[in-house]
């Protein structure tokens, strides 16, 4: 397995769950103007530090060779969505353990979003080539953020990654997202992008 | 035991700009070591991808005995005893050659360190030993080619498919493939795409020529060597024999 | 390469028509520039900038991959490596420069005299922060993993464009040119030492990239280039940016303006000219309204959209009828405590009695409702009462102190920098 983990150079994930972790709890609620239509333009950082992890997800996703990988007898599946979970668990145990008080809050908004992003990822994964998948989550995530509201201020329904932790709409799109996203990555193929 | 296709359609680009491979394509591959020859561009490498299970096809099924790989609970069965070595393998990132090797046969389910064990004697086959430690990412061409053999040897299939493994190899390496060409044959099928018909004869029990999506051969080397005329080489009556196959559409 | 091929096998011909209509709904969405100038114009740019940013640098990054997967660039090409690459580069670049001129068309068909007091330095400004993120994106092309190249060039451009702005520290968001966002109010111009600020480190980056990319000697002396250059970048603009304000411009030339005298002085910026009789008309109505106070209008009324201390200045908009300008002059007689050091709220009291004081005057509250309106405790709400039952020239006379104690509080900036 650690050959395994070697060329699928996991340990470029665990890095960005490190500076993921310490940006949600170091700056994770300092806000970036991002360009915003609507009336507030401030962004929490919690909102787009996901991208970092999903990017290097989505990269380890991405077999070193689809031949050799294609054709394997291991259900590498099952592991890729083992490393799923395990940033999951691994990010809302960090939340559980560093977030309190007010950064309780944070570290719910930071989990829930992941969660989200990583299920938008694994869709797209599922349609097109790691490649394509990682650039359409990336524009798909700053595009919700910056067109996430009408003109007057209120959140469309694709912006659940701009609303407060407490928004349990957000959480229930997060969760969906990430539930067909696995549904997606476990449901046989025909065809492979090669 | 019966390995091959039944059926098969299969498209790349199955949304746009369809291009069609194979229109129901049908194939059963006899023990023993086959050749199997077509122009470039006629499907032999999606043939193998589609065998190898590493492709699915859109219909039709593909087939070792009773395993079929469209079956998800055969599937790892299956692939356990079907090898494909590619045209070409990409070097996996952080993995030198002995882990890369071991790693090809950890994926076809062997155990990690059969796998390790197993390794090194499929690189000394491929006359790759010196370079064991090195990463794979800094061999050459040619080197790349014996360690997607070494990858392809070390699970010990029982059908081994090579896509091209003579391509890029120099006199002496072709020779030494040949030789283990000959030894792997002894204990597994063998179907082997190539150009190099030079000794055709004594290398392969079987001929198959694809063109244009189907088969347009199918028989034993001597059957093939028939086809032309009996003067010349060895050499020159398969290509004699092949160019009729070919032109004929 | 033939251009044809170039465009067609490149995503960029695809995203134009979208990045066209995002382009121009985002400029036309966001608030719209405090001062419909140029300044204003670029300045809208400047502030969707990360959208040009983002296509650019990703399809570069694209692009480049492609060029590197293929084994192009392991070849030994007749022609110079630079020139391949910067043909491949050259649709990315065109995505974000196609998406910055649809940008500026909006903002330009959204601001009343678009080439008023025309600058081009914050355009030519955010075109080199722009093709530095495009080369930074073909160089992550070239070097990084194919599947990470992409997004990491549109995340890096866009977030620590707009990042720079969510530090504390002001240089840092005049460092990357995030601050010709900031510009202007209409008696406001840019700083020109901006230019100094955030013009080198962009150049630096688009010449570090174009070093990494080359195949000018090894790898690691093509490194040392890059950092070297922006390093001198940087001992350029750090002390540019170091010397400016928090958001930095100069207050507008002076000469500018177009003034006429009645009872008051009245001035107001050329773009507003026609206005003018209308707004020395509202203030002689004010004039007369306070003479019996004896308020001090020495100074006159000045178009302006900043409180400046010890100045009465007023904001004009292109719909303002009567009613409107009075409002906006009443408002101009509003003093700012905003500026004051003040611990103990004294002067945030001072200021809320003495626009309470200005509205029941000039706007016909009655102080109820001026108590109301401005939410004065019982003892200011008294203190009030005791104004307006005083004479009504102390009442002026308490007003024109309360407004020149207000002007000269201790607090923020320097005298010149209240000015700007």
């Amino acid at each position: 397995m650690i050959w395994w983990v070697k060329s699928r150079r996991l340990w470029s994930v665990a890095a960005a769950m490190a500076v993921f972790c310490a940006g949600v709890e170091l700056v994770g609620s300092r806000t970036i103007p991002l360009p915003v239509v609507g009336a507030a333009s401030a962004i929490p950082l919690v909102t787009v530090l996901p991208l970092l992890v999903a990017v290097a997800l989505i990269s380890s996703m991405e077999p070193a060779d689809k031949n050799v990988e294609g054709a394997a007898a291991r259900p590498l599946t099952a592991l890729n969505l083992a490393v799923v979970a395990t940033v999951l668990v691994v990010t809302a145990v960090s939340g559980a353990v560093l977030g309190d008080g007010a950064d309780a809050e944070l570290w719910d908004r930071a989990v829930r979003n992941l969660a989200g992003v990583i299920g938008y990822s694994l869709i797209l994964l599922r349609i097109f080539a790691g490649r394509t998948a990682n650039t359409l989550m990336t524009v798909v995530v700053l595009l919700s953020v910056s067109f996430g509201r009408t003109p007057d201020g209120r959140l469309l329904p694709w912006s659940w990654i701009n609303t407060e932790s407490g928004h349990v709409w957000s959480a229930y799109l997060a969760l969906g997202l990430l539930a067909t996203g696995v549904a997606a990555t476990i449901a046989p193929r025909r065809f492979r992008p090669t | 035991m019966e390995f091959g296709m039944r059926d098969c359609r299969f498209s790349y680009r199955p949304l746009f700009r369809e291009h069609r491979v194979f229109d129901g394509l049908s194939v059963q591959f006899d023990t023993g070591r086959t050749l199997l020859l077509g122009p470039n561009g006629a499907g032999k490498s999606t043939m193998m991808a589609l065998l190898a299970s590493a492709v699915m096809p859109k219909e039709g099924q593909v087939y070792f005995g009773e395993l079929r790989p469209s079956r998800r609970r055969e599937q790892a069965a299956f692939r356990r005893n079907v090898g494909w070595v590619p045209q070409r393998v990409n070097a996996m990132p952080g993995l030198n050659v002995r882990e890369q090797v071991a790693y090809a046969g950890w994926l076809k389910d062997m155990p990690k360190h059969d796998a390790w064990d197993a390794a090194m004697p499929a690189i000394e086959k491929v006359g790759l030993a010196d370079l064991a430690e090195r990463p794979s990412k800094a061999l050459s061409g040619g080197q790349n080619r014996r360690l997607g053999i070494a990858m392809g040897l070390v699970h010990r299939a029982k059908v081994l498919m090579l896509d091209e493994p003579s391509a890029g190899l120099d006199p002496l390496q072709r020779e030494d493939l040949r030789v283990t060409l000959a030894q792997t044959g002894e204990h597994a099928d063998l179907i082997v795409s190539t150009h190099d018909t030079d000794d055709m004869g004594s290398q392969y029990d079987h001929v198959v020529v694809l063109a244009g999506g189907s088969v347009r051969f199918q028989g034993t080397t001597k059957d093939f060597m028939e086809l032309a005329e009996r003067d010349g080489s060895d050499s020159a009556r398969a290509a004699a024999a092949y160019r009729s196959l070919v032109q004929e559409s | 390469m033939r251009a044809k091929t170039l465009w067609t096998s490149s995503p960029s011909l695809y995203l134009l028509p979208i990045l066209a209509l995002l382009g121009w709904y985002l400029t036309t969405a966001l608030e719209p520039p405090g001062f419909d100038g140029f300044p204003g114009v670029t300045s809208h740019v400047a502030a969707s900038l990360p959208f040009a940013i983002l296509p650019a640098a990703a399809t570069a990054a694209w692009d480049i991959g492609r060029l590197r997967q293929s084994g192009l660039l392991r070849t030994a090409p007749a022609r110079n490596r630079l020139r391949v690459l910067a043909q491949m580069t050259l649709p990315g670049w065109a995505c974000g420069l196609w998406t910055v001129a649809v940008m500026l068309t909006a903002a330009m068909r959204m601001a009343d005299d678009p080439f008023d007091s025309f600058n081009l330095a914050p355009l030519v400004v955010s075109l080199a922060v722009l093709s530095a993120w495009t080369l930074v994106g073909a160089a992550a092309g070239a070097y990084l993993p194919p599947v990470a190249a992409a997004p990491a060039a549109a995340i890096g451009g866009y977030v620590l464009y707009s990042g720079s702005a969510a530090l504390t520290d002001p240089k840092w968001r005049h460092l990357t040119g995030y601050s010709w966002s900031e510009c202007c109010t209409v008696d406001q111009q840019p700083d020109p030492t901006l230019i100094w600020a955030s013009l080198p480190l962009a150049l630096a980056f688009a010449l570090a990239a174009i070093l990494v990319l080359s195949d000018l000697g090894r790898f690691w002396t093509r490194g040392l280039g890059a950092v070297a250059a922006v390093a001198t970048a940087g001992a350029i603009a750090f002390p540019a940016a170091s010397g400016l304000g928090y958001i930095p411009v100069v207050a507008r030339d002076d000469d500018d303006l177009t003034c006429e005298t009645s009872r008051v002085e009245v001035c107001v910026w050329p773009e507003s000219r026609e206005l003018l009789p209308l707004a020395v008309q509202t203030a002689d109505q004010i004039a007369s309204e306070l003479e019996p106070y004896e308020v001090d209008l020495s100074n006159g009324f000045r178009q302006g959209n900043r409180a400046v201390p010890g100045q009465w200045r007023f904001v004009i908009r292109e719909d303002f009828n009567a009613d409107l300008m009075r409002k906006s002059m009443i408002s101009a007689l509003q003093p700012s405590s905003t500026h004051c050091d003040d611990p103990q709220d004294r002067f945030y009291a001072m200021q809320i009695l003495s626009t309470a004081w200005i509205q029941v005057v000039l706007a016909e509250v009655t102080p109820d409702e001026a108590a109301d309106d401005f939410r004065l405790g019982p003892d200011q709400k008294s203190a009030l009462e005791d104004l307006l039952s005083q004479p009504a020239a102390d009442q002026g006379a308490w007003f024109d102190s309360a407004a020149a104690e207000l002007a000269e509080c201790p607090g923020t900036g320097s005298a010149e920098e209240r000015q700007r």
